[in-house]
């Protein structure tokens, strides 16, 4: 009796010690946007049901279909095209959808599940600037292009079977010009792309990069591309053996669009969050799953604030991802502000993106101002350029400015920049309105010209030169050196623009990316607890900021009349630890004054001993 | 105070209405000029540990031999108290007192976080490597254990032997007027009772910004507030005040010691969690590490102040702040200890005040300090950036790599905030004390004007620290030089041209 409860208790015990149920294995493919799928997969399952998941690591979508085929995984993401072409070998009929997929896998004991709903096809892009002025809009525009195309895409399309870039091209017609680059790094595709170094770059429908950059996406006029329905593929067997999971990832349907993958995408290539962080977050705010059983690893934030009403366009994009380079744990978030240097100064954001004159804030005659030293300059993005543009009249005025002018959207940088110019020879500006309004206006007649701070080369101006009805304007002389020492002369060369015969004398002012100052943080900064509470946003070093010049390409110093980390970093190399002779004679007198204070405790304690 | 001795004290008035606008005068300065309150401040400090260093180690480290001297000495046999006096308490209940006594929002605070930046900053050792760690511990155990214990005892024992033996009140001065005679005794005293007054209200100022801080923190992790708001901070300290003040004009005595026991309790359990939840057997084997290093190296770290290496700074900014905030703390932690210690002799109340507490912050740090380089080392990482920017996300940043995080996060923040509370209400009940002539009893008045003093000077400590004012320095225009930016423009056409 004893003996049989005994091995009663035992069996008890190692049927206790078995796991519930085996882990669901999920393929974990490297692109962005399977493995943030793939970790939602995971975060709903292990959230909603007691199945316990692993993910295994992919090397791309054929690896992870024959790791499903093998039964190594039992649920991958990927796109209905790959699946059709992994079994057909051929272009998908019916233009691959979910539903033609779906009848072609059943019968091979696979599911494709329609819990996804969005599609990421392949695009190819080319510059906006590129595309207004040869007028592509569609890929049989490309044959335009004299001496072929220059093509980059990532090494994956390049190699994939039947709609890849050999088949995008022979049904095109389109003629390579030298060979195709590949870059795996959709973000770094896209700076070649702007680097000049190719013509059409090839990306997916929703890459983050896409987001913020103005790209024109070439219409597929032939119809090459299938489509490329996001879905999760299961086992056949998993839907018999464990369909409260299939029924859990339900949930998804009808949360994900390309806009939200898009953005999703761009948290993971842009800003530099793990997939799992962005899944999670994503499963919580749209509360498809409860958050407490959860746990993810947290980055430090990295905030580049930049003022709400400037407009940077791609270079946002840009300076997140150099940023994150520079700084691979944090997470690093673009946040759009009220006054930006306020914000680094408070502590809210650690980079600003802002032009030079907001180290000088307006005073009362609102040309100079005294230097705002809670922030530094920590690397030179740039220069931003006054361009004078007025009608393309016969004779150059005598005065320049004549007329009426208008500058851009009110509040921003750009249009106090523009006004207080104007200031300076007693004139206001008459209309503040964006760039591309502006360049209307004056086409219209309503205004006579337009003062606008921006980067040489710009797309709506280079558009209104290529109309030939705009010209630009140098600055007169004196004007030029009455103007704030942040506003550095400059000449645009000749032909920056098309139609531009002569140089262009104006001012620039320098853009850049602006830390917190040292000369602000109060208490000791040589570390410690009071410091480490006092301090909260520390300022650059000398390291990061150099390394940011680096990652971004401008080895340019910044204007020496800004404070920056370099010039306090000359300083703080001067600084020889020595004390000065009043420093001297403060300590010895507060080292006198405790030893007599000892002297005295002795006295104390020897009278106290004789008593 | 003992039925037998009879204390005459010259009775000395003023030191409320001294004390009170002196700290009031601090707090509005840190509220109107935040940087020029922290730089003032940072002067000073840094002046005094530059002149000084060798003296406040000198007393520290003197303190401490002073006390294990007095205890394993002759005098170890002397009861605090009259010769039939029994202790009020039973060991268990003494020694949780004494638990209670040295456990606060700090050891939340910088249990995981010191470590860690010893881990990543401290001269001797590479950063980031196993030497860095095993160093990371020993620093941060000579700074929370036998010295800042001994600064303490040293405190309790002198308000314990006078106040037992000689019936003096629990004033920090009181000692003075009872040991010492002549007319320079009572205005020194007086000035005892002042310093000790201010430096408590500091105290518990810096108590209170660093709760804020990290209940912020903690409130963003948790739910996802914004961490850099000064509305946030601001609701948080309101709702901190609130709930100090009515303890301090209600009969919530019993409440309040209930919350502050339960509290340790809880944070008892949450320490076993991490020990349980983490990697077990590496903490325990960090803690048999780090207190062998400690024991072993706590002597040379006693008198080191490297006068031939250039790491006298950091000395000044970590361990000699340390004994400027224990110093500043002795006297209301002494209050305290020294009145659940009558009827304990010397030796029992040194063994129990220096070396049990002791031991716990060893047993503490070595759990939450140790999970975070196990995180460093062994782990996903990444936990030392987090603290690097901010030093209040520590605790919180470690939970996240533990199972049930947001239960422990949420926990973290329940304990902060109750520890606060007990801190500030008992701190006012100490502050009301001093300044009413050692009164057990001090006025409801008295305690509100001390508890809405913390309040402001906390508020000054969180504007310093969000740096609120502006700074200028007027620059010369200089010689406008032409320029071909054309190059390196480049970088910006291409990329604004997008």
């Amino acid at each position: 009796m004893k003996r049989s409860g005994l091995l009663l208790a035992l069996s008890l015990l190692i049927a206790a010690c078995q796991p519930s149920q085996s882990p669901l294995s999920i393929g974990l493919p490297p692109t962005t946007e399977q493995a943030i799928v793939a970790q939602m997969a995971r975060h709903i399952i292990e959230g909603t049901t007691n199945v316990p998941v692993q993910m295994v690591k992919c090397q791309n979508s054929y690896d992870c279909a024959g790791s499903l085929v093998a039964k190594r995984i039992e649920l991958v993401v990927d796109y209905s095209a790959f699946g059709y072409m992994f079994q057909r070998h051929v272009a998908p009929t019916q233009k691959g959808s979910l539903a033609e997929v779906q009848k072609l896998y059943e019968p091979l004991g696979f599911q494709w599940l329609d819990v996804l709903g969005f599609e990421n096809g392949y695009v190819l892009v080319v510059p906006e600037t590129k595309a207004k002025s040869l007028n592509l809009q569609r890929i049989t525009d490309l044959n335009k292009l004299e001496g072929g195309v220059k093509i980059t895409s990532s090494s994956t399309y390049f190699r994939q079977p039947v709609t890849g870039l050999p088949a995008l091209l022979r049904h095109y017609g389109v003629r390579l010009r030298g060979e195709t680059l590949l870059i795996d790094d959709s973000f770094k595709r896209l700076l070649a792309l702007h680097d000049g170094l190719a013509d059409v770059a090839i990306i997916r429908a929703t890459d983050g990069a896409l987001r913020d950059i103005s790209l024109t996406v070439l219409t597929d006029d032939l119809d090459f591309f299938p489509r490329y329905d996001a879905a999760m593929i299961t086992l056949a067997d998993t839907m018999t053996t464990r369909p409260h999971v299939v029924d859990a990832l339900g949930r998804l349907h009808g949360h994900l669009t390309p806009k939200t993958m898009q953005d999703l995408n761009y948290q993971v290539d842009i800003e530099g969050l793990p997939p799992e962080v962005v899944a999670f977050r994503f499963l919580r705010d749209a509360k498809i799953v409860e958050t407490d059983s959860l746990s993810v690893s947290r980055k430090a934030e990295m905030i580049i604030a930049l003022d709400s009403p400037e407009r940077f366009g791609g270079l946002t994009t840009f300076v997140v991802r150099v940023v994150r380079e520079v700084f691979p744990d944090h997470q690093v978030i673009l946040s759009k502000t009220e006054d930006a240097v306020e914000a680094v100064a408070q502590g809210k954001a650690r980079l600003a993106i802002i032009g030079a004159d907001r180290f000088f804030p307006k005073t009362k005659d609102q040309l100079f101002g005294e230097r705002d030293n809670r922030i530094e300059a920590a690397a030179v993005l740039g220069s931003a350029y006054l361009h004078l543009i007025r009608r393309g009249e016969q004779e150059t005025p005598q005065d320049v400015l004549s007329g009426k002018i208008g500058v851009s959207v009110s509040g921003s940088a750009r249009a106090r920049l523009a006004s207080m110019v104007l200031q300076t020879v007693h004139k206001e500006p008459v209309i503040f309105a964006k760039d591309e309004e502006l360049v209307k206006k004056l086409k219209t007649k309503e205004i006579d010209g337009a003062l606008i701070f921006t980067v040489s080369g710009e797309a709506e101006i280079a558009q209104a030169f290529i109309d030939k009805n705009l010209t630009l304007h140098s600055l007169p002389k004196e004007l030029i050196q009455n103007l704030p020492p942040y506003l550095s002369p400059v000449r645009i060369p000749s032909g920056s623009y098309p139609g531009q015969a002569g140089e262009i004398d104006t001012v620039g002012v320098q853009v850049v990316l602006a830390g917190p100052s040292p000369s602000f943080a109060p208490g000791p900064l040589g570390g410690g607890p009071a410091a480490a509470l006092l301090t909260q946003n520390p300022p650059l070093t000398v390291e990061q900021a150099d390394a940011l010049a680096k990652a971004i390409g401008n080895l340019e110093p910044p204007d020496p009349i800004l404070p920056s980390v370099w010039v306090r970093s000359l300083m703080e190399s001067q600084e020889t630890g020595k004390l000065t002779a009043g420093q001297n004679l403060l300590d010895t007198t507060l080292n006198i004054g405790i030893i007599v204070f000892l002297g005295w405790l002795g006295v104390l304690v020897i009278r106290g001993q004789n008593s | 105070m003992s039925s037998t001795t009879q204390h005459k004290s010259k009775k000395r008035g003023g030191l409320f209405q001294i004390a009170l606008p002196i700290c009031a005068l601090v707090a509005l300065g840190g509220i109107l000029d935040p940087a020029g309150m922290a730089s003032g401040a940072g002067l000073i400090l840094s002046t005094v540990f530059r002149a000084l260093d060798w003296f406040f180690m000198a007393t520290v480290t003197t303190l401490l031999i002073l006390v294990l001297w007095l205890a394993f000495g002759r005098y170890g046999n002397i009861k605090l108290g009259s010769a039939d006096d029994k202790p009020e308490f039973s060991y268990p209940s003494w020694l949780a007192m004494l638990f209670a006594a040295g456990m606060g929002v700090g050891l939340l605070f910088w249990g995981v976080a010191e470590p860690l930046m010893h881990f990543s900053g401290a001269p001797g050792n590479p950063p980031g490597t196993p030497p860095a760690a095993r160093q990371a511990m020993t620093i941060t155990l000579f700074h929370w254990a036998l010295h800042a214990w001994a600064v303490y005892c040293v405190g309790a024992l002198v308000l314990a032997y006078f106040g037992f033996r000689k019936g003096t009140p629990y004033l920090p001065g009181a000692p003075l007027r009872s040991a010492l005679s002549g007319k320079w005794v009572n205005p020194t005293a007086w000035l005892a009772d002042l310093f000790a007054v201010i430096a408590v209200a500091l105290g518990v100022a810096g108590s209170i910004g660093l709760g804020v801080f990290q209940l912020q923190s903690g409130l963003h992790v948790l739910v996802g507030t914004d961490l850099q708001s000064t509305m946030m901070t601001a609701s948080i300290l309101a709702i901190l005040i609130i709930c100090y003040m009515v303890p301090l004009v209600t009969d919530l005595d019993k409440g309040v010691k209930w919350l502050s026991n339960g509290n340790m309790i809880i944070a008892i359990l949450v320490m076993l969690f991490v020990l349980f939840a983490g990697p077990t057997a590496f903490l325990l084997r960090t803690f048999v590490t780090a207190f062998g290093d400690y024991i072993t190296g706590v002597v040379a770290l006693s008198f080191q102040l490297f006068p031939f290496t250039d790491i006298g700074p950091w000395l000044q900014n970590w361990t000699l702040t340390y004994w400027f905030w224990w110093i500043a703390w002795a006297p209301f932690v002494g209050v305290f200890i020294a009145r659940i210690s009558r009827g304990r002799t010397i030796r029992e109340f040194v063994i129990g005040v220096l070396f049990v507490p002791s031991l716990f912050s060893v047993l503490w740090f070595s759990i939450f300090g140790g999970t975070g380089l196990y995180e460093e080392l062994h782990g996903q990482g990444g936990i030392v950036k987090l603290v690097r920017e901010d030093v209040s996300t520590a605790l919180f940043a470690l939970f996240d790599r533990l199972p049930l995080s947001g239960v422990l996060n949420g926990t973290a923040l329940v304990l902060s905030f109750i520890f606060l509370v007990t801190s500030v209400v008992s701190a006012a009940y100490v502050l009301g004390m001093f300044t009413s002539q050692g009164s057990l009893n001090p006025s409801v008045r008295q305690k509100l004007a001390w508890g809405g003093r913390s309040g402001w000077l906390g508020d000054s400590l969180d504007l310093i620290r969000k740096r609120g004012s502006r700074s200028y320095s007027r620059v010369h225009r200089s010689h406008p030089i032409y320029a071909d930016h054309s190059a390196s423009n480049r970088v910006l056409a291409y990329r604004s041209s997008w």
